[in-house]
């Protein structure tokens, strides 16, 4: 009735389109005890953007199952869009009586529109109408009943180190429809896990359990072995499995007609499955008579030791094999330790490892050490010892195999190595602590990252550079460009012994003089830093003699000074012959002088 | 003004000297339990300056003896590790953690190192990051100090002399800044952390139902790559990779 009267009015805004409306319904307002019913709040207008503040009523006299959960749609009828949103619960009642289900309001462009009540009556329900009336069709108690995953261990109290095996089982008295898919897979906290092999595919097979019979598959072995003692629990695994059930006809419900599957009458529910925790207790392995080759192998073990030949030459390689089978965990053996004679290098073993993983772990484990002699003589590896702790005797067990005589001949190549690492000797004990601890200070931050550190860095820099600047500025303003023509005193030189060179070619005497004895005084004036009206050849010979230079470079540079300014006036009478020899002279002397003063 | 500058020394002076002062007698009292054989409460008296926010390399290596004594070889090597870090040239810490590690049960094979990286890496470790900042410094202020000669020189010769110096400076003041940083990135990047547990089973990933890759045992160095929740990534010498729980390790 209440649908109807709904689709009456949707309808009606329907025709005066894009008029807003806002209702409630429920699937059914006479509902059983146990059963769940849909409320839902849809909203239809234009705009479902502008839709604010949605208050449902209060649900505190049910149990909200799901919700709430939101679904929009839009329609074109005649050229006109519509949208709706669906606010829906599933809801379930508490008690058996009367209720009503308050208003709901919503915002919508600035107006609030509200809902009507509805009323719920709550009836006892019997098994059958709940079936009826239930969405599934069936229960999850139900389905719980008929169908579990059982965790089982074969043992509750094992020893550290000792396997044990845990099994996940799948009972079901229902149809499994699909694949299932793992949730959550189990946690082996504290516990070393190999998985055990399984078919891939579940078979199932029949087992009678409280008189119902059960199809059991198994979905999961795992061999455990506990890597610390105490109470350790593996958390349970969880699966979604999809379940065929049937569906009985509610004849209440014409929809069902339409929508119902009309041959088989089933449907698949997705049913979370989730097995049982386990809790093992780990025993610490016993400390007395624990041998001291043990090294926490558990298990039940055969070990031998064989070399490959007991006669050898220096720095030729012999072969130590071990080889441990058995069961436990081989994956974790330590190998046994051994002693070597001295002269012997021991490499790191090569191993080997075969494990079969159905039912208990077990497999083997070979290793072979490289032992290289580099001593000659006959020596002796001595018994090499394996311990195991076997559980089931619940004691420590030790194989010693035989020792190895090994005699070395001296071979080729030179016997004085010795192994680096054996020069290092180390002290048996630690040193004291430290007395003296002026270093303890607060955690201080990096250096780099302070602020005085940059500023430490930054101002000398600022400093420095102002330092300088002040320096060139005040070099330019006293004109000091001593230091400017000292340096370039040698290249004015030897500028002006080029030209004097091209007059020499010109035989132009008169200039060629005045230039080479330029080049010459230009020079020592540059070099010396005798200004130019003060200069005389004397003033040049003190300030020569002043830098230690040799007083027959200093006479040198004297007389054919002294020559220069005689010839320039009096020209002989192979006045080319003169000036070649002059030229000669003098650059001779400017080099001299260069050489000693770079000295 | 002047009894603001009182303040202020008064502040940078002081204080720092009554926090100095409590450390040290605490060091005292936990140096005489160690001589006294009372490993447990030497430690605790240690952890106490630790949660103060000390540090030093006298303070790790004593905390490192302790554990030592006590069998806790991966708190011991941790903490060796750590006074190495500050200080990587002290002879005892070098030693007690060389005789440490002769207790670990796991050997991982490292491949040996290239002999350029070999003097590199011994550059790099030869001071800590504070002693390269400031040697960098030195550097910096010499340069300075051979550009301001330069400048200032009067003739040729000493000009050539202080360009030369300058040159040299700088370059030694660049490989310097290289190794600060490189050192520093390691520092700051790259961490390396001790096993602390007994045995650690290593996991394929973050999740205790994931597969169990392999297992390590205490005192084992390894390098830490990533952490997720409560995990932690780590990488052994020799390439393995695995996630073990945060609780079970100790970070350098």
């Amino acid at each position: 009735m209440l649908q109807k009267l709904v689709l009456i009015s949707l309808l009606f805004f329907n025709s005066f389109n894009f008029a807003q409306s806002f209702v409630a319904t429920v699937d059914n307002n006479k509902v059983g005890e146990n059963d769940r019913f849909q409320l839902e709040f849809t909203f239809e207008g234009k705009n479902l953007n502008a839709l604010k503040q949605f208050n449902p009523p209060s649900l505190k006299d049910f149990r909200v199952l799901s919700g709430p959960n939101q679904s929009t749609s839009m329609q074109i009828i005649n050229g006109v869009s519509s949208s709706s949103l669906t606010l829906s619960y599933i809801l379930m009642p508490n008690t058996t009586g009367s209720y009503t289900i308050g208003s709901a309001s919503i915002q919508y462009e600035g107006q609030t529109y509200t809902t009507s009540p509805i009323k719920i009556t709550v009836i006892k329900g019997s098994p059958k109408t709940k079936d009826e009336n239930n969405n599934s069709g069936v229960s999850n108690q139900e389905i719980a009943e008929n169908l579990f995953i059982r965790a089982s261990i074969d043992k509750n109290r094992v020893y550290q180190g000792e396997q044990v095996t845990v099994t996940y089982k799948l009972y079901t008295r229902l149809n499994i429809a699909a694949q299932m898919s793992v949730d959550k897979l189990p946690q082996y906290q504290g516990f070393w896990a190999e998985e055990l092999e399984t078919a891939r595919n579940i078979s199932f097979s029949n087992e009678v359990i409280d008189g119902k019979q059960y199809k059991v598959g198994l979905l999961k072995r795992v061999a455990l072995f506990p890597s610390q003692s105490g109470k350790l629990e593996v958390t349970p695994f969880e699966l979604t499995i999809p379940i065929q059930v049937q569906k009985k006809k509610n004849p209440n419900n014409i929809w069902d007609d339409f929508f119902g599957d009309p041959f088989g009458r089933s449907e698949i529910i997705e049913y979370p499955a989730k097995s049982n925790t386990l809790k093992i207790d780990v025993v610490p392995l016993p400390e007395n008579n624990k041998p001291n080759s043990f090294r926490g192998a558990v298990g039940n073990y055969n070990f031998s030791a064989s070399i490959d030949k007991q006669k050898t030459k220096t720095n030729e390689p012999i072969t130590l094999k071990f080889d441990i089978n058995g069961t436990g965990n081989i994956k974790l053996l330590e190998l046994p330790p051994f002693e070597l004679p001295n002269g012997f290098e021991k490499y790191d073993p090569k191993t080997d490892e075969q494990i079969n993983r159905s039912g208990k772990i077990s497999g083997t484990k070979k290793a072979e050490y490289l032992l290289i002699p580099r001593i000659a003589g006959s020596r002796e590896i001595p018994v090499i010892e394996f311990s195991f702790f076997d559980p089931e005797s619940k004691s420590y067990k030790t194989i010693k195999s035989k020792s190895f005589k090994v005699d070395i001949e001296q071979g080729q190549g030179s016997d004085n190595y010795t192994d680096q690492e054996n020069i290092q000797q180390l002290d048996g004990d630690i040193r004291f602590i430290k007395t003296k601890f002026d270093d303890v200070e607060l955690q201080n931050d990096i250096l780099l990252l302070k602020p005085g550190f940059w500023i430490a860095s930054i101002l000398p820099m600022i400093a420095s550079f102002v330092l300088i600047g002040w320096k060139r500025k005040q070099d330019k303003l006293s004109g000091n460009q001593q230091l400017l023509r000292y340096s370039k005193a040698e290249k004015v030189a030897r500028k002006r012994f080029k030209t004097a060179k091209k007059l020499l070619e010109q035989n132009n005497v008169e200039t060629f003089y005045s230039e080479i004895s330029q080049a010459l005084f230009g020079y020592l004036e540059d070099k010396f830093h005798i200004p130019k009206s003060e200069f005389t050849i004397e003033k040049a010979v003190d300030e020569l003699l002043k830098r230690n230079i040799k007083p027959e470079l200093v006479d040198k540079m004297k007389i054919n000074a002294q020559k220069c300014e005689f010839i320039r006036f009096a020209p002989g009478t192979n006045p080319s012959q003169a000036m070649n020899e002059m030229y000669q002279a003098f650059s001779d002397v400017v080099i001299d002088i260069e050489r000693s003063i770079a000295k | 003004m002047k009894k603001i500058l009182v303040n202020i020394l008064f502040i940078v002076a002081v204080i720092p000297s009554f926090i100095k002062a409590d450390s040290n007698s605490i060091m005292q009292t936990a140096n005489e339990y160690y001589k006294n054989n009372r490993y447990q409460l030497a430690i605790d008296e240690y952890n106490k300056l630790l949660l103060d926010g000390f540090e030093g390399t006298s303070l790790y290596y004593n905390l490192g003896n302790s554990h030592y004594r006590l069998g806790k070889i991966g708190y011991a090597i941790l903490y060796y590790e750590k006074a190495l870090k500050l200080s990587p040239n002290d002879e005892d810490v070098k030693h007690n953690l060389a005789l440490s590690k002769l207790n670990l049960k796991d050997k991982v094979d490292t491949l040996p190192p290239f002999f350029i990286f070999n003097i590199w890496e011994g550059l790099l470790a030869s001071f800590s990051v504070t002693g390269w900042t400031i040697i960098v410094y030195i550097f910096f202020i010499l340069v300075l100090l051979a550009s301001i000669a330069y400048f200032f020189s009067r003739n040729i010769t000493e000009q050539r002399i202080s360009f030369f110096t300058g040159v040299g400076l700088t370059s030694v003041l660049i490989l310097s800044i290289i190794l600060l940083t490189v050192k520093m990135n390691k520092e700051f990047n790259v961490k390396d952390g001790i096993i602390l547990e007994p045995s650690v089973v290593v996991k394929s990933s973050p999740d205790y139902s994931s597969k169990d890759s392999f297992q390590i045992h205490e005192g084992l160095k390894v390098r830490l790559e990533d952490n997720v929740d409560d995990w932690i990534k780590i990488r052994l010498d020799d390439g393995k990779i695995g996630w073990i729980m945060q609780k079970s390790i100790g970070i350098i």
